[in-house]
Protein backbone atom coordinates (compact mmCIF):
# COMPACT_ATOMS: atom_id res chain seq x y z
CA UNK A 1 0.00 0.00 0.00
CA UNK A 2 1.14 3.82 -0.23
CA UNK A 3 0.37 6.78 1.59
CA UNK A 4 0.98 9.52 -0.31
CA UNK A 5 1.29 13.38 0.22
CA UNK A 6 0.60 15.42 -2.18
CA UNK A 7 0.86 19.42 -2.32
CA UNK A 8 -0.37 19.92 1.21
CA UNK A 9 0.14 22.96 3.43
CA UNK A 10 0.10 22.32 6.90
CA UNK A 11 -0.23 24.52 9.95
CA UNK A 12 -2.25 25.83 12.68
CA UNK A 13 -4.92 28.45 11.75
CA UNK A 14 -3.88 30.56 9.10
CA UNK A 15 -0.09 29.86 9.89
CA UNK A 16 1.31 27.36 7.62
CA UNK A 17 4.17 25.72 9.14
CA UNK A 18 5.30 23.37 5.94
CA UNK A 19 4.78 24.24 2.39
CA UNK A 20 4.73 22.19 -0.85
CA UNK A 21 4.81 18.91 1.30
CA UNK A 22 5.77 15.87 -1.01
CA UNK A 23 5.92 12.42 -0.03
CA UNK A 24 5.26 9.16 -0.12
CA UNK A 25 5.69 6.24 2.16
CA UNK A 26 5.26 2.16 1.54
CA UNK A 27 4.75 -0.56 3.27
CA UNK A 28 7.06 -2.98 3.83
CA UNK A 29 9.57 0.31 4.54
CA UNK A 30 11.04 2.33 7.47
CA UNK A 31 10.88 6.35 6.83
CA UNK A 32 12.96 8.41 9.49
CA UNK A 33 11.97 11.79 9.62
CA UNK A 34 14.68 13.90 10.74
CA UNK A 35 14.82 17.68 11.38
CA UNK A 36 16.08 20.26 14.25
CA UNK A 37 13.17 20.79 17.26
CA UNK A 38 10.95 23.37 16.11
CA UNK A 39 11.03 22.33 12.59
CA UNK A 40 8.08 21.02 12.13
CA UNK A 41 7.80 17.32 12.80
CA UNK A 42 4.96 17.28 15.17
CA UNK A 43 3.01 19.22 12.59
CA UNK A 44 3.76 17.27 10.12
CA UNK A 45 2.76 13.70 12.40
CA UNK A 46 -0.26 15.66 13.27
CA UNK A 47 -1.55 16.19 9.67
CA UNK A 48 -0.41 12.84 9.13
CA UNK A 49 -2.55 11.33 11.90
CA UNK A 50 -5.35 13.37 10.62
CA UNK A 51 -5.34 15.33 13.89
CA UNK A 52 -4.56 18.58 12.25
CA UNK A 53 -6.47 19.32 8.70
CA UNK A 54 -4.45 20.39 5.97
CA UNK A 55 -4.64 23.42 5.24
CA UNK A 56 -4.03 22.82 1.66
CA UNK A 57 -3.45 19.54 -0.45
CA UNK A 58 -4.54 15.97 -0.04
CA UNK A 59 -3.33 12.91 1.80
CA UNK A 60 -4.26 9.73 -0.15
CA UNK A 61 -4.04 5.94 0.92
CA UNK A 62 -3.75 3.95 -2.62
CA UNK A 63 -5.28 6.97 -4.27
CA UNK A 64 -8.41 7.45 -2.06
CA UNK A 65 -8.32 10.76 -0.61
CA UNK A 66 -8.57 9.96 3.19
CA UNK A 67 -9.77 13.60 4.02
CA UNK A 68 -13.23 12.54 4.55
CA UNK A 69 -12.74 9.46 6.50
CA UNK A 70 -14.02 8.97 10.01
CA UNK A 71 -11.75 8.12 12.84
CA UNK A 72 -12.63 4.23 12.86
CA UNK A 73 -12.05 4.10 9.23
CA UNK A 74 -8.80 6.08 9.83
CA UNK A 75 -7.58 4.24 12.68
CA UNK A 76 -7.76 0.86 10.89
CA UNK A 77 -5.24 2.16 8.36
CA UNK A 78 -2.65 4.26 10.14
CA UNK A 79 -1.78 3.86 13.83
CA UNK A 80 -0.01 6.12 15.86
CA UNK A 81 3.03 5.55 18.39
CA UNK A 82 3.21 8.19 20.88
CA UNK A 83 6.21 9.22 23.21
CA UNK A 84 5.00 7.27 26.52
CA UNK A 85 3.48 9.45 28.76
CA UNK A 86 1.33 8.42 31.86
CA UNK A 87 -2.47 7.87 32.48
CA UNK A 88 -4.71 8.74 35.41
CA UNK A 89 -6.24 5.15 36.00
CA UNK A 90 -3.78 2.08 36.64
CA UNK A 91 -5.03 -0.37 33.67
CA UNK A 92 -3.27 -3.24 33.24
CA UNK A 93 -1.01 -3.37 29.90
CA UNK A 94 -3.55 -6.12 28.87
CA UNK A 95 -6.56 -3.35 28.81
CA UNK A 96 -4.33 -0.97 27.00
CA UNK A 97 -3.49 -2.93 24.55
CA UNK A 98 -7.37 -3.81 23.95
CA UNK A 99 -8.10 -0.19 23.59
CA UNK A 100 -6.21 -0.88 20.53
CA UNK A 101 -9.49 -2.61 18.99
CA UNK A 102 -11.13 0.06 19.21
CA UNK A 103 -11.88 0.93 15.70
CA UNK A 104 -13.23 -2.28 14.88
CA UNK A 105 -16.21 -1.28 17.40
CA UNK A 106 -19.37 0.20 16.83
CA UNK A 107 -19.66 3.41 19.37
CA UNK A 108 -21.58 1.68 22.10
CA UNK A 109 -19.56 -2.21 21.84
CA UNK A 110 -16.90 -2.86 24.14
CA UNK A 111 -14.42 -5.79 23.05
CA UNK A 112 -15.50 -9.56 22.69
CA UNK A 113 -13.28 -12.58 23.89
CA UNK A 114 -11.67 -12.55 20.05
CA UNK A 115 -10.55 -8.65 20.12
CA UNK A 116 -8.93 -9.99 23.45
CA UNK A 117 -7.31 -13.18 21.79
CA UNK A 118 -5.65 -10.47 19.42
CA UNK A 119 -4.82 -8.30 21.31
CA UNK A 120 -2.74 -11.27 23.54
CA UNK A 121 -0.97 -12.09 20.21
CA UNK A 122 -0.25 -8.52 19.64
CA UNK A 123 1.52 -8.40 22.83
CA UNK A 124 3.45 -12.05 21.85
CA UNK A 125 4.57 -10.62 19.02
CA UNK A 126 6.20 -7.57 20.89
CA UNK A 127 7.56 -9.99 23.25
CA UNK A 128 5.92 -8.13 26.08
CA UNK A 129 3.40 -11.01 27.28
CA UNK A 130 4.50 -11.48 30.35
CA UNK A 131 3.49 -7.38 31.60
CA UNK A 132 -0.24 -8.43 30.37
CA UNK A 133 -1.54 -8.48 34.49
CA UNK A 134 0.85 -5.32 35.47
CA UNK A 135 -0.12 -2.09 35.75
CA UNK A 136 0.38 0.25 32.72
CA UNK A 137 1.74 3.00 35.13
CA UNK A 138 4.09 0.80 36.88
CA UNK A 139 6.05 -0.25 34.34
CA UNK A 140 9.18 1.40 33.21
CA UNK A 141 9.48 3.76 29.94
CA UNK A 142 10.94 1.10 27.77
CA UNK A 143 7.99 -1.71 28.47
CA UNK A 144 5.70 1.04 28.43
CA UNK A 145 6.73 1.74 24.72
CA UNK A 146 6.58 -1.72 23.59
CA UNK A 147 3.37 -2.15 25.10
CA UNK A 148 2.09 0.93 22.96
CA UNK A 149 3.99 -0.83 20.03
CA UNK A 150 1.50 -4.03 20.40
CA UNK A 151 -1.78 -1.51 21.30
CA UNK A 152 -0.70 -0.06 18.02
CA UNK A 153 -0.61 -3.22 16.10
CA UNK A 154 -4.26 -4.58 17.79
CA UNK A 155 -5.43 -1.46 15.54
CA UNK A 156 -3.94 -4.09 12.48
CA UNK A 157 -2.82 -0.96 10.86
CA UNK A 158 -0.69 -0.76 7.56
CA UNK A 159 0.76 2.20 8.58
CA UNK A 160 2.43 2.85 12.15
CA UNK A 161 3.63 6.90 12.29
CA UNK A 162 6.09 6.59 15.71
CA UNK A 163 6.60 9.99 17.24
CA UNK A 164 10.36 9.58 18.88
CA UNK A 165 9.51 6.06 20.13
CA UNK A 166 13.04 5.85 21.62
CA UNK A 167 13.04 9.09 23.53
CA UNK A 168 13.76 8.66 27.25
CA UNK A 169 14.57 4.90 26.72
CA UNK A 170 18.30 3.50 27.78
CA UNK A 171 20.75 2.13 25.32
CA UNK A 172 19.48 -1.37 25.61
CA UNK A 173 15.81 -0.69 25.42
CA UNK A 174 16.83 1.53 22.40
CA UNK A 175 18.43 -0.96 20.57
CA UNK A 176 15.57 -3.17 21.34
CA UNK A 177 12.72 -0.87 19.76
CA UNK A 178 14.65 -0.27 16.64
CA UNK A 179 14.85 -3.94 16.57
CA UNK A 180 11.27 -4.55 16.48
CA UNK A 181 10.58 -1.56 14.24
CA UNK A 182 12.87 -3.35 11.25
CA UNK A 183 11.05 -6.73 12.06
CA UNK A 184 7.78 -4.61 11.83
CA UNK A 185 8.73 -3.34 8.62
CA UNK A 186 9.66 -7.12 7.21
CA UNK A 187 6.71 -8.15 8.16
CA UNK A 188 4.69 -5.86 5.80
CA UNK A 189 4.31 -2.40 7.66
CA UNK A 190 5.08 1.06 6.86
CA UNK A 191 6.64 2.60 9.71
CA UNK A 192 7.08 6.45 9.78
CA UNK A 193 9.61 7.14 12.63
CA UNK A 194 10.33 10.77 13.87
CA UNK A 195 13.58 10.81 15.61
CA UNK A 196 16.53 12.41 16.67
CA UNK A 197 19.31 9.58 15.80
CA UNK A 198 20.39 9.37 12.37
CA UNK A 199 22.07 5.89 13.36
CA UNK A 200 18.40 4.78 13.32
CA UNK A 201 17.88 5.54 9.97
CA UNK A 202 21.37 3.65 9.53
CA UNK A 203 20.43 0.28 11.00
CA UNK A 204 16.95 -0.04 9.78
CA UNK A 205 18.03 0.67 6.16
CA UNK A 206 15.59 3.75 6.15
CA UNK A 207 14.14 6.05 3.82
CA UNK A 208 14.99 9.34 5.23
CA UNK A 209 12.68 12.51 4.80
CA UNK A 210 14.74 15.92 6.30
CA UNK A 211 12.41 19.05 7.19
CA UNK A 212 14.10 22.60 7.38
CA UNK A 213 13.18 25.98 6.77
CA UNK A 214 9.61 25.37 6.55
CA UNK A 215 9.75 22.92 4.08
CA UNK A 216 11.10 19.15 3.07
CA UNK A 217 14.77 19.73 2.81
CA UNK A 218 15.88 16.61 1.12
CA UNK A 219 14.44 13.08 0.86
CA UNK A 220 16.10 9.97 -0.17
CA UNK A 221 17.53 7.18 0.94
CA UNK A 222 20.05 6.90 4.40
CA UNK A 223 23.15 5.72 2.11
CA UNK A 224 23.18 9.04 0.54
CA UNK A 225 21.47 11.35 3.33
CA UNK A 226 23.36 10.41 5.97
CA UNK A 227 26.44 11.60 5.37
CA UNK A 228 28.42 14.53 7.94
CA UNK A 229 27.76 17.41 5.11
CA UNK A 230 24.52 16.92 4.99
CA UNK A 231 23.77 16.26 8.47
CA UNK A 232 26.09 19.04 9.48
CA UNK A 233 23.81 21.78 7.08
CA UNK A 234 20.75 20.15 8.41
CA UNK A 235 21.71 20.52 12.26
CA UNK A 236 23.82 23.60 11.77
CA UNK A 237 27.14 21.58 13.60
CA UNK A 238 30.13 20.27 12.46
CA UNK A 239 30.57 16.42 12.61
CA UNK A 240 32.53 13.30 11.36
CA UNK A 241 30.71 10.26 10.39
CA UNK A 242 32.96 6.96 11.03
CA UNK A 243 31.10 4.01 9.99
CA UNK B 1 -19.54 -11.39 32.26
CA UNK B 2 -17.13 -11.79 29.88
CA UNK B 3 -16.10 -8.72 30.35
CA UNK B 4 -12.32 -9.89 31.38
CA UNK B 5 -11.06 -13.08 31.22
CA UNK B 6 -11.60 -16.36 34.04
CA UNK B 7 -10.43 -15.13 37.60
CA UNK B 8 -10.47 -11.89 37.54
CA UNK B 9 -14.20 -11.63 35.74
CA UNK B 10 -15.41 -14.11 39.01
CA UNK B 11 -13.29 -11.79 41.61
CA UNK B 12 -15.34 -8.69 39.73
CA UNK B 13 -18.86 -10.19 39.52
CA UNK B 14 -18.61 -11.31 43.28
CA UNK B 15 -17.79 -7.50 44.19
CA UNK B 16 -20.19 -6.33 42.07
CA UNK B 17 -23.19 -8.92 44.17
CA UNK B 18 -21.26 -7.78 47.42
CA UNK B 19 -22.22 -4.50 46.73
CA UNK B 20 -25.52 -4.77 45.69
CA UNK B 21 -26.84 -7.29 48.80
CA UNK B 22 -24.94 -4.34 50.92
CA UNK B 23 -26.89 -1.62 49.46
CA UNK B 24 -30.17 -3.87 49.87
CA UNK B 25 -29.51 -4.57 53.22
CA UNK B 26 -28.96 -1.21 54.09
CA UNK B 27 -32.11 -0.32 52.21
CA UNK B 28 -33.85 -2.07 54.73
CA UNK B 29 -31.87 -1.49 57.81
CA UNK B 30 -32.19 1.90 57.03
CA UNK B 31 -36.21 1.70 57.18
CA UNK B 32 -35.78 1.13 60.78
CA UNK B 33 -33.46 3.72 61.43
CA UNK B 34 -35.67 7.06 62.82
CA UNK B 35 -37.50 8.73 66.01
CA UNK B 36 -40.84 6.42 64.97
CA UNK B 37 -39.44 2.47 66.91
CA UNK B 38 -40.15 -0.12 64.07
CA UNK B 39 -38.13 -3.44 64.23
CA UNK B 40 -36.69 -5.02 61.51
CA UNK B 41 -39.28 -7.87 62.26
CA UNK B 42 -42.43 -5.71 61.98
CA UNK B 43 -40.88 -4.61 59.01
CA UNK B 44 -39.89 -7.64 57.13
CA UNK B 45 -43.34 -9.01 58.54
CA UNK B 46 -44.87 -6.30 56.46
CA UNK B 47 -43.17 -6.19 53.16
CA UNK B 48 -43.57 -9.90 53.08
CA UNK B 49 -46.97 -10.73 54.54
CA UNK B 50 -48.62 -7.81 54.55
CA UNK B 51 -49.00 -8.08 58.33
CA UNK B 52 -48.79 -5.63 61.45
CA UNK B 53 -49.65 -4.65 65.02
CA UNK B 54 -49.16 -1.38 65.51
CA UNK B 55 -51.48 0.78 62.87
CA UNK B 56 -49.19 3.58 61.95
CA UNK B 57 -46.70 1.09 60.03
CA UNK B 58 -48.50 1.23 56.33
CA UNK B 59 -48.04 5.07 56.66
CA UNK B 60 -44.52 5.00 58.28
CA UNK B 61 -42.83 2.84 55.63
CA UNK B 62 -44.81 3.67 52.60
CA UNK B 63 -45.56 7.21 53.01
CA UNK B 64 -42.40 8.46 55.09
CA UNK B 65 -39.45 6.39 55.23
CA UNK B 66 -39.96 4.74 51.68
CA UNK B 67 -39.68 8.00 49.78
CA UNK B 68 -36.94 8.90 51.98
CA UNK B 69 -34.81 6.59 51.47
CA UNK B 70 -35.15 5.24 47.84
CA UNK B 71 -34.58 9.01 47.37
CA UNK B 72 -31.11 8.77 49.01
CA UNK B 73 -30.04 5.74 47.36
CA UNK B 74 -30.59 7.48 44.21
CA UNK B 75 -29.30 10.68 44.73
CA UNK B 76 -25.85 8.82 46.18
CA UNK B 77 -25.83 6.25 43.29
CA UNK B 78 -26.38 9.22 40.86
CA UNK B 79 -23.79 11.59 41.95
CA UNK B 80 -21.34 8.88 42.28
CA UNK B 81 -21.76 7.85 38.27
CA UNK B 82 -21.85 11.26 37.36
CA UNK B 83 -18.61 11.83 39.43
CA UNK B 84 -16.80 8.69 38.01
CA UNK B 85 -17.92 9.80 34.58
CA UNK B 86 -16.55 13.61 35.04
CA UNK B 87 -13.04 12.04 36.11
CA UNK B 88 -12.92 9.59 33.15
CA UNK B 89 -13.92 12.57 30.67
CA UNK B 90 -10.94 14.71 32.59
CA UNK B 91 -8.50 12.49 33.02
CA UNK B 92 -8.14 13.95 36.49
CA UNK B 93 -9.37 11.66 39.78
CA UNK B 94 -9.73 15.02 41.36
CA UNK B 95 -12.75 16.29 39.85
CA UNK B 96 -16.04 16.41 40.91
CA UNK B 97 -18.99 17.08 39.27
CA UNK B 98 -19.13 20.53 39.88
CA UNK B 99 -16.40 21.36 37.77
CA UNK B 100 -18.44 22.61 35.56
CA UNK B 101 -20.58 24.80 37.31
CA UNK B 102 -23.78 22.69 37.65
CA UNK B 103 -23.94 23.11 41.31
CA UNK B 104 -23.32 27.07 41.35
CA UNK B 105 -25.95 27.22 38.61
CA UNK B 106 -28.51 25.13 41.07
CA UNK B 107 -27.74 27.24 44.15
CA UNK B 108 -28.28 30.18 42.13
CA UNK B 109 -31.60 29.13 40.16
CA UNK B 110 -32.86 27.95 43.67
CA UNK B 111 -32.49 30.93 45.29
CA UNK B 112 -33.35 33.56 42.72
CA UNK B 113 -36.47 30.94 42.55
CA UNK B 114 -37.07 31.59 46.71
CA UNK B 115 -36.69 35.10 46.26
CA UNK B 116 -39.53 35.12 43.72
CA UNK B 117 -41.66 33.45 46.56
CA UNK B 118 -41.79 30.11 44.02
CA UNK B 119 -42.69 27.33 45.20
CA UNK B 120 -41.65 23.98 46.03
CA UNK B 121 -41.59 22.58 42.41
CA UNK B 122 -40.81 26.04 41.35
CA UNK B 123 -37.44 26.15 43.04
CA UNK B 124 -36.67 23.05 41.83
CA UNK B 125 -37.34 23.71 38.46
CA UNK B 126 -35.40 26.81 38.26
CA UNK B 127 -32.66 24.82 40.37
CA UNK B 128 -32.40 21.77 37.58
CA UNK B 129 -32.69 24.35 34.67
CA UNK B 130 -30.08 26.97 35.76
CA UNK B 131 -27.41 23.77 36.78
CA UNK B 132 -27.96 22.86 33.36
CA UNK B 133 -27.90 26.35 31.93
CA UNK B 134 -24.47 26.82 33.59
CA UNK B 135 -23.20 24.10 31.89
CA UNK B 136 -24.37 25.33 28.60
CA UNK B 137 -22.87 28.33 29.10
CA UNK B 138 -19.24 26.88 30.23
CA UNK B 139 -19.69 24.91 27.11
CA UNK B 140 -20.29 27.72 24.91
CA UNK B 141 -17.85 29.97 26.26
CA UNK B 142 -14.80 27.20 26.06
CA UNK B 143 -15.70 27.17 22.04
CA UNK B 144 -15.54 30.21 21.77
CA UNK B 145 -12.25 30.90 23.55
CA UNK B 146 -10.36 28.61 21.22
CA UNK B 147 -10.25 25.32 19.37
CA UNK B 148 -6.48 24.08 21.17
CA UNK B 149 -6.80 21.77 24.04
CA UNK B 150 -10.65 22.01 24.53
CA UNK B 151 -10.48 19.84 27.32
CA UNK B 152 -8.19 22.54 29.53
CA UNK B 153 -10.80 25.20 28.25
CA UNK B 154 -14.12 23.38 29.27
CA UNK B 155 -12.48 23.09 32.48
CA UNK B 156 -10.82 26.89 32.75
CA UNK B 157 -14.53 28.22 31.43
CA UNK B 158 -16.36 25.65 33.91
CA UNK B 159 -14.50 27.61 37.00
CA UNK B 160 -15.56 30.74 35.72
CA UNK B 161 -18.82 30.25 35.29
CA UNK B 162 -19.10 28.53 38.45
CA UNK B 163 -17.82 31.83 39.92
CA UNK B 164 -19.84 33.93 38.05
CA UNK B 165 -22.90 31.93 39.00
CA UNK B 166 -21.35 32.32 43.12
CA UNK B 167 -21.31 35.85 43.22
CA UNK B 168 -25.02 35.87 41.42
CA UNK B 169 -26.42 33.56 44.17
CA UNK B 170 -24.50 36.10 46.66
CA UNK B 171 -26.33 38.65 45.03
CA UNK B 172 -29.33 36.90 45.35
CA UNK B 173 -28.34 36.30 49.52
CA UNK B 174 -27.97 40.23 50.06
CA UNK B 175 -31.06 40.53 48.45
CA UNK B 176 -33.53 38.23 50.12
CA UNK B 177 -35.55 38.93 52.86
CA UNK B 178 -33.57 38.58 56.27
CA UNK B 179 -36.16 36.84 58.08
CA UNK B 180 -37.83 34.56 55.57
CA UNK B 181 -35.91 34.19 52.22
CA UNK B 182 -32.06 34.10 53.79
CA UNK B 183 -32.49 31.26 55.94
CA UNK B 184 -34.42 28.77 52.96
CA UNK B 185 -31.45 29.79 50.51
CA UNK B 186 -29.32 29.09 53.73
CA UNK B 187 -31.07 26.00 53.99
CA UNK B 188 -31.65 24.78 50.68
CA UNK B 189 -27.46 25.30 50.18
CA UNK B 190 -27.05 22.83 52.82
CA UNK B 191 -29.10 19.84 51.22
CA UNK B 192 -32.05 17.78 52.33
CA UNK B 193 -33.13 14.73 51.60
CA UNK B 194 -36.56 15.39 54.59
CA UNK B 195 -38.85 16.40 52.04
CA UNK B 196 -38.62 14.47 49.16
CA UNK B 197 -41.94 13.03 48.01
CA UNK B 198 -42.62 9.76 45.63
CA UNK B 199 -44.08 12.09 43.19
CA UNK B 200 -40.87 13.83 42.87
CA UNK B 201 -38.90 10.66 42.48
CA UNK B 202 -41.40 9.95 39.70
CA UNK B 203 -40.15 12.54 37.55
CA UNK B 204 -36.81 12.21 39.03
CA UNK B 205 -35.77 8.72 38.23
CA UNK B 206 -36.42 8.93 34.68
CA UNK B 207 -33.91 11.53 34.50
CA UNK B 208 -31.84 9.58 35.84
CA UNK B 209 -32.08 6.68 33.71
CA UNK B 210 -31.72 8.87 30.73
CA UNK B 211 -28.49 9.95 31.96
CA UNK B 212 -27.11 6.36 32.95
CA UNK B 213 -27.89 4.52 29.95
CA UNK B 214 -25.62 6.65 27.19
CA UNK B 215 -22.67 7.12 29.87
CA UNK B 216 -22.57 2.81 30.61
CA UNK B 217 -23.06 2.36 26.98
CA UNK B 218 -20.28 4.84 26.24
CA UNK B 219 -18.06 4.09 29.29
CA UNK B 220 -15.96 1.32 26.80
CA UNK B 221 -14.61 4.41 25.44
CA UNK B 222 -13.79 6.72 27.90
CA UNK B 223 -11.57 4.43 29.20
CA UNK B 224 -10.09 4.75 25.86
CA UNK B 225 -9.90 8.49 26.68
CA UNK B 226 -7.44 7.87 29.37
CA UNK B 227 -4.88 8.51 27.13
CA UNK B 228 -5.84 11.74 26.06
CA UNK B 229 -7.84 13.17 23.13
CA UNK B 230 -5.33 12.90 20.46
CA UNK B 231 -4.16 9.34 20.98
CA UNK B 232 -7.66 7.99 21.39
CA UNK B 233 -8.54 9.84 17.98
CA UNK B 234 -5.73 7.54 16.55
CA UNK B 235 -7.27 4.79 18.29
CA UNK B 236 -10.69 5.42 16.25
CA UNK B 237 -13.01 7.83 19.25
CA UNK B 238 -14.48 10.79 17.97
CA UNK B 239 -13.68 12.67 20.92
CA UNK B 240 -15.69 15.71 19.81
CA UNK B 241 -19.16 13.81 20.00
CA UNK B 242 -18.10 11.46 22.93
CA UNK B 243 -17.25 14.67 24.92
CA UNK B 244 -20.74 16.34 24.56
CA UNK B 245 -22.16 13.14 25.02
CA UNK B 246 -20.47 12.25 28.67
CA UNK B 247 -20.91 16.25 29.67
CA UNK B 248 -24.28 16.52 28.96
CA UNK B 249 -25.55 13.09 30.73
CA UNK B 250 -23.27 13.46 33.59
CA UNK B 251 -24.84 16.92 34.12
CA UNK B 252 -28.18 15.70 33.91
CA UNK B 253 -27.49 13.39 36.27
CA UNK B 254 -25.95 16.01 38.63
CA UNK B 255 -28.90 18.47 38.04
CA UNK B 256 -31.74 16.27 38.39
CA UNK B 257 -30.99 15.06 42.00
CA UNK B 258 -29.63 18.31 43.23
CA UNK B 259 -33.01 19.90 42.17
CA UNK B 260 -34.64 18.25 44.92
CA UNK B 261 -32.37 17.55 47.56
CA UNK B 262 -30.30 20.96 47.40
CA UNK B 263 -26.16 21.14 47.37
CA UNK B 264 -24.79 17.84 48.90
CA UNK B 265 -21.01 17.94 47.62
CA UNK B 266 -18.26 15.61 48.46
CA UNK B 267 -20.16 12.22 47.30
CA UNK B 268 -19.09 12.67 43.47
CA UNK B 269 -15.65 13.26 44.18
CA UNK B 270 -15.25 10.45 46.68
CA UNK B 271 -17.34 7.81 45.57
CA UNK B 272 -15.95 7.19 42.22
CA UNK B 273 -12.28 6.39 44.39
CA UNK B 274 -13.71 4.02 46.28
CA UNK B 275 -15.54 2.07 43.41
CA UNK B 276 -12.27 1.89 42.16
CA UNK B 277 -10.50 0.71 45.24
CA UNK B 278 -12.65 -2.30 44.85
CA UNK B 279 -13.88 -3.15 41.40
CA UNK B 280 -10.25 -1.17 39.33
CA UNK B 281 -10.50 1.38 36.59
CA UNK B 282 -12.83 0.16 33.59
CA UNK B 283 -15.70 2.26 33.60
CA UNK B 284 -17.54 -1.07 32.52
CA UNK B 285 -17.69 -1.87 35.94
CA UNK B 286 -16.66 1.48 37.62
CA UNK B 287 -20.31 2.80 36.69
CA UNK B 288 -21.96 0.45 38.03
CA UNK B 289 -19.79 -0.14 41.32
CA UNK B 290 -19.99 3.54 41.72
CA UNK B 291 -23.86 3.34 41.75
CA UNK B 292 -24.17 0.68 44.60
CA UNK B 293 -21.14 2.39 46.78
CA UNK B 294 -22.73 5.88 46.48
CA UNK B 295 -26.09 4.75 47.66
CA UNK B 296 -24.78 2.87 50.32
CA UNK B 297 -22.55 5.72 51.46
CA UNK B 298 -25.48 7.90 51.14
CA UNK B 299 -28.03 5.57 52.76
CA UNK B 300 -25.43 5.48 56.04
CA UNK B 301 -24.68 9.12 56.25
CA UNK B 302 -28.42 9.97 55.88
CA UNK B 303 -29.38 7.40 58.61
CA UNK B 304 -26.64 9.55 60.82
CA UNK B 305 -28.16 12.59 59.65
CA UNK B 306 -31.79 11.09 60.93
CA UNK B 307 -30.75 9.38 64.08
CA UNK B 308 -27.67 11.28 65.48
CA UNK B 309 -29.08 13.95 67.32
CA UNK B 310 -32.91 15.15 67.79
CA UNK B 311 -32.47 17.69 65.55
CA UNK B 312 -32.06 16.71 61.40
CA UNK B 313 -28.14 17.42 60.37
CA UNK B 314 -28.32 18.70 56.81
CA UNK B 315 -26.66 15.95 54.57
CA UNK B 316 -24.03 18.58 52.86
CA UNK B 317 -22.22 19.42 56.33
CA UNK B 318 -22.19 15.41 57.01
CA UNK B 319 -21.65 14.19 53.96
CA UNK B 320 -18.19 16.82 54.01
CA UNK B 321 -17.43 15.76 57.80
CA UNK B 322 -17.96 12.17 56.57
CA UNK B 323 -16.59 12.19 53.35
CA UNK B 324 -13.20 14.03 54.09
CA UNK B 325 -11.95 12.06 56.72
CA UNK B 326 -12.99 8.48 54.63
CA UNK B 327 -11.13 10.62 51.20
CA UNK B 328 -8.04 10.96 53.74
CA UNK B 329 -7.80 7.32 54.57
CA UNK B 330 -8.44 6.21 50.89
CA UNK B 331 -5.13 8.67 49.52
CA UNK B 332 -3.28 6.46 52.28
CA UNK B 333 -4.06 3.56 51.55
CA UNK B 334 -3.39 4.31 47.96
CA UNK B 335 -0.90 6.53 47.93
CA UNK B 336 1.92 3.72 46.88
CA UNK B 337 -0.01 2.85 43.97
CA UNK B 338 -1.06 4.84 41.04
CA UNK B 339 -4.20 6.17 40.75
Amino acid sequence: MELQVIDATMGYGNKAVLKEVNMSFHTGEVTCVLGRNGAGKTTLFKSLLGLLPLQQGSIRLDGKDIGGWGRRQFAQAVAYVPQVRGIPFPFTAEEVVVFGRTAYLSPFEAPSHADRRIARECMERVGVSHLSQRIYTQLSGGEQQLVIVARSLAQEPSFLVMDEPTSGLDFGNRIQLINQVKQLSQDGLGVIMATHFPEHAISCRSRVVMIDGGAIWRQGTYDTLIRSEILGLLYNIHLEITY
Amino acid sequence: MGIFDGKKDRKITLTLCFLAVGLITLVLLSMTVGRYPMGLKDLLCYIFFGEYTDENIPVLVGQVRLPRILGTTLVGGTLGVSGAAYQGLFRNPMVSPDILGVSAGAGFGAAAAIVCSAGVAGVQASAFAMGLGAVGLSICVSRVMGRHDRVLMLVLSGMVVASLFSALLSLMKFVADSESKLPDITFWLMGSLAAVTMEELQIVAPLVLIGIVPLCLASWRLNVLSFGEEEAQTLGVHTGRLRILIVVCASLLTASVVSITGLIGWIGLIIPHIARFMVGPDHRVLLPAAFLTGGSFMLVVDDLARSVTSLEIPLGILTAMVGAPVFLVILKVRNHKAW
